[in-house]
Formats: structure tokens, sequence, C-alpha cells
């Protein structure tokens, strides 16, 4: 699955000066791609726009040649759920349910059958090393465990592209490295996988690297 | 699973439908409306507080325009009367039958002109008005308290004229001087018809002497036509002289309850007109108390709307979520209005037609929240995922 954006641009509708503009790359399947940059250059805002959660004010996202930006709310939407997973910077789970159910919410959206989501959610428990804590409600497991069941819930459809916003910003160096690892094999297996981070030694070990440019001052 | 010798080339990722079930997605908001039981619960106060007040204000206001409308159809809003006001028209018997015949007529019967009779045991006693009746008036006008109904030649006496004639005993025979005919029964006469109390009704038969020498010759003088509903009085005022068999139809004068109609209409009219401005403020302020606390409750859950954004809610899936988790509490506060409504007396369900005004109030007041939720349904739906999801 290729994933481009050609001649990308964002501006918020009460800013004058837009996020960035001219964008252009292309992500490659089964690469890990890390996006890096200063504060404000634009990470968040570009994935979010590859994820088809806000729609670009120039330029468009391609995959596999079609203009999928430009598309109505459901199909996007549609899209969204059954092909794109997001890791965001902690980990928003809802504090009411379980981490087994957190996890499985993906599974409602996506249309899978709730048995086989079930079922894959704690595959990836026992790979992420969460299993212990299926039960437990985010408010009580640690900050790490959480971005793990967060990753388990962003991997459990098994989508074309995975989107993580600073997914490690939060973590100790052992936890952020099991988050990398898992990301980098989710990329080994075909999948689309770019990655905003600050982190530069993560940063490092990506397939490739995209520097936003900061943009100067007004 | 994830061994990391995967080869890419042979890696096929699943196809989901990317389209929740709609049964799951209902689900997903009963359980949040569970979850977020504040939220609910305020919203099934708000609403079942609303529809007590209803319940106890409207509900009583609508009882009593009942009663008081029923009480006025007592008196016969559906009553029609065709007159013969010259005694020339010459009403032909079997118009009650015609008459009786038409859509929307709940019974009919006629009348012939009035004669005097007394109690044959006492032939200087006091006369009362005898009359020969075609048809049969139906329950309610006349009621038959003791004896039986007569057959044709046979009279029944209605209690003030038994008074009068001093048929103590339903048994005795009454007599114009020339004729006699025996009693078999006494009448109680109620409503509009409550002045045939005091009259002898004789059933009417070709082949035994009536009061009249002939009812068939000499005619009817009142034909009495009861409508199924006061609705049907208008249609039925001109159905029903057209159905009349007369010898002269322009001396026959048609009568109809038009003072009580419009007793009626004004009486329903005021009281329903008070109680539908207080049911229409109730809704507002329901529908306004439910449209905050459902904008407060998603404006707390602006994360958990926007992960749902980005795990692959549609906008429209927002809507429905928050619209399913808000009718959960409307139907517990429906639930819990009627209950306590119940408990205090201001509502009390004795037959299926009861619950007519109850359950339509509980509609009611459902519709009215559930669009007092739409707009935070909608705002919500419209927010920037970005904003609220990513770090700053």
């Amino acid at each position: 699955m290729t994933l481009a954006a050609h001649d990308l641009g964002f501006r918020y509708p009460h800013m004058q000066e837009p996020v960035f503009e001219g964008v252009s790359v292309q992500f490659e399947a089964g690469a890990l791609t890390a996006v890096t940059g200063a504060s404000g250059s634009g990470k968040s805002t570009l994935l979010y726009l590859l994820g088809l959660l806000v729609r670009p004010t120039h330029g468009l996202v391609q995959w596999q040649g079609t203009a999928v930006s430009s598309l109505g709310d459901v199909d996007r939407a549609r899209i969204r759920a059954a092909m794109i997973g997001f890791v965001f910077q902690d980990a928003v789970l809802d504090p009411t349910r379980s981490v087994i159910d957190n996890i499985c919410e993906a599974a409602l959206f996506a249309g899978m059958p709730q048995a086989a989501a079930v079922r894959h959610a704690y595959d990836l428990m026992d790979a992420l090393g969460v299993t212990l804590r299926a039960d437990h409600r985010p408010g009580e497991i640690s900050g790490g465990q959480a971005q793990r069941a967060a990753l388990c819930r962003a991997l459990l459809t098994d989508p074309r592209l995975v989107l993580g916003d600073e997914p490690t910003g939060n973590l100790d160096p052992t936890t952020a490295d099991v988050v990398w690892g898992a990301l980098q094999q989710h990329a080994r297996r075909g999948a689309t996988v770019v990655v905003a981070t600050h982190d530069p030694r993560l940063a490092q070990l990506a397939d490739v690297r995209l520097d936003l440019p900061t943009r100067a001052p007004a | 699973m994830m061994r990391p010798d995967d080869p890419v080339a042979s890696r096929e990722f699943p196809t989901w439908p990317g389209r929740p079930h709609p049964g799951r997605l209902a689900r997903d908001g009963l359980v949040a409306a569970r979850r977020q039981w504040i939220s609910t619960a305020t919203i099934a106060a708000v609403v079942a507080v609303a529809c007590w007040i209803v319940l106890a204000t409207t509900g009583q206001a609508a009882a009593a325009e009942r009663a008081v409308v029923a009480h006025i159809d007592d008196v016969g809003t559906r009553l029609l009367v065709l007159f013969d006001s010259s005694g020339s028209a010459r009403i032909q018997p079997a118009s009650v039958a015609q008459i009786g015949s038409l859509r929307a007529v709940r019974w009919s019967f006629g009348l012939g002109p009035a004669h005097d009779v007394h109690n044959a045991a006492v032939p200087s006693g006091p006369a009362v008005a005898a009359r020969t009746f075609v048809g049969a008036p139906g329950a309610g006008a006349i009621l038959l308290t003791a004896g039986r109904l007569p057959r044709p030649g046979e009279a029944i006496s209605g209690t003030d004229a038994s008074d009068v004639l001093g048929l103590r005993d339903v048994a005795g025979t009454v007599s114009d001087g020339l004729r006699t005919w025996p009693v078999v029964g006494r009448f109680d006469a109620t409503g509009p018809l409550a002045n045939l109390a005091a009259n002898v009704l004789v059933a009417d038969d070709d082949t035994v002497p009536s009061l009249s020498d002939d009812v068939s010759t000499d005619g009817l003088r009142f034909v009495y036509v009861m409508a199924d509903d006061v609705d049907d009085v208008d249609a039925l005022s001109t159905a029903a002289p057209a159905a009349l068999r007369a010898e002269r139809p322009e001396d026959v004068t048609l009568e109809l309850p038009a003072s009580a109609l419009e007793l009626r209409s004004v009486v329903a009219g005021e009281l329903g007109r008070s109680s539908r401005q207080l049911l229409l403020i109730i809704l507002a302020v329901s529908a306004a108390l439910t449209s905050i606390t459902v904008l407060s409750s998603t404006a707390g859950r602006r994360r958990d709307i926007g992960r749902r954004r980005a795990l692959g809610a549609s906008r429209s899936a927002i809507v429905g979520h928050v619209l399913v988790q808000t009718s959960s509490g409307v139907v517990l506060g429906v639930v819990m209005g009627g209950c306590v409504s119940l408990v205090t007396g201001t509502l009390t369900v004795s037959s299926s037609a009861d619950l007519a005004f109850p359950a339509a109030v509980g509609i009611l007041l459902a519709l009215s929240s559930l669009a007092g939720a739409l707009p935070a349904a909608l705002v919500a739906a419209w927010r920037d995922p970005l904003q609220v999801l990513r770090v700053p």
C-alpha cells in the first residue's frame, strides 16, 4: 500500500499562517518512517491528515493513487476503521472500561467479529506483555502498560497503516523500545508505519526519516 | 504472531467492512449510558419530574375536560330531533327504520301525537299524556326499572306518570275512555329524554288499537336520532331529513343540539388550550434541560469522542451513540415518572383506554428530550478531533 502526500498544506481556520505547506512525500509499505522536526513544525498535524481525521486545506492524500482526503466523512471513517491504526502520545483509553474492552473497541467500528477480536487482542497482549492487566481499568495500570494496551488497540484490526503521534514520548527507554519494536515488526509484515518522534535515538532506528522544517515566525 | 521473520511479500491484510453493526453500536451506547451514570441519572431525573408534572397537571385537566364534556353530552349533544311542527306533516313510521339504518346512527325511535289517558281502575283520576312509539331507544336513554318491554298493543309507564296514575305496581291498565291498554312495565328516562318519564308509551301495532286511530295514517310527531359521535351530528343533520318519509316534509323541523354543541366546544377549547400551553412549556423546559445535560456531558467526554473518531466512528455514528445514550436516560425517566404518578395517585389506570394519555405524554417527552439532545450530539460529532487528541 503506497501512501502519498501531494503538495499538502494545512492551516487552522483561526490562524493566518499555515502549520505547513507544500509537503510532498511518499510512504512505502513495509517501512517505518520517523517524522521528526521541532515543536510546531506540524508532525502531529501531518499524521492526522494522513489518517483522514482532518482535511488538508491544500493538496491531497493518496492511497494507491486514490485521493482519499477528498472523500466524504462516512467513507473516510470507514477507511480509518478498516485500515488505519492510531497510537497517541498518551494512551487515550476509556477509564470506565477494562483494558481488554478498550482494545476491542477498535473492532466495533471496523466491523470485526467480537470473538475474533478478543482472541486477537489476547495474542497482542501476550506479545506486548500486558495480558495480566486485561481485566484492569486504565487507572489501575502504569503509563507504560497503558501505552502498550493502546498499541494493541491500534494493531487489533491488523491495519495496513499505523500512525503514531509521539507514542513513546511519555515512556521509559525500555518500554519505548518495546513499543518501537512492535511498530517496526508490524512494518516488516508489510504495513506502512509512520511515527512522529522527538527521540533521536529511535528516529535513527527508523527505515526512513522525514524531517519537517521549522517555519520562521511571521 | 508477530514473528520477525515473516516475509513482507506474503503479507495478506484482512479486509474489514469498516462499518459497525447497528446492534453492537446500540449496545455500546447503552453500555456508555450505564458507565456514565451521572449524566444518565440526571436526564432520567429531569424527564421523570417533567413526566410527573405533566400527568399531575395536564393529565388532571384532561380528565376534568373529559368529565365536563361527558356531562354536556348527557344533555344531548348527539341527539337530533325531527319534529312535525304543524301536526300535518304525516311522518311515516317506516322513517324510523330508514333513519336507523344510516351509518353513525346509534338508535332512533319515533313518537306519535299525545293523548290523555288515566288509570282504568280510577276513571275520574288524573290524566297523563300517552304516545304511540315506533322503534326502540338505546341503552342509557330509557331504562326499564320494573316489568318488561311492551309487545304491540301493550304500554309502559314512566316513573312520573306512574306516580300520577297511582300505578304503584307494574300491573295495571290505562284508558282514554274508549280503549284500554295493559301496562306491563315501568321506565325511567334520563338526559335529553327525561321529559318522557311523565308519559305512557304504547307499542305500535296495526292489528290492535293504538292511541291515534293509526299512526301509519296519522303520522309521527317526533323522530329522535342518536348519533354515534358528536362529530357525526353535522353529517346526520343532512342525512336524517333526507331519509325521512312524510307527506309534507317541509313541515318537519330539525332540532339540533346547537347550544349544547357550542358549550361543549367552548369548554373543551378553553380547558384544552390551557392544558396544551402548559404541556408545551414543560416539554420545552425538559428539552432545554436535557440539551444542557448532554452538552456538558459530551464536553467532558471530548477525548472519548475524539478517540472514537480516530477508531473509525463517522459523525453520524457519534450522533447515534449520543442519542442512544440519552434515550436510555429518557426511557428510564418516563418509566420513573409514570411509576411516581401511580404511587402519588395522580395517574389511575383502570383500563387500556386510560393508558393512552400517559403513553402519549411519555412519547412526547421522549421525542422532545431527544430533540433537545440532538444539537449537543451534533456539536460533539463536529468537534475537531485533532485539537482534543494531540498533546500540546
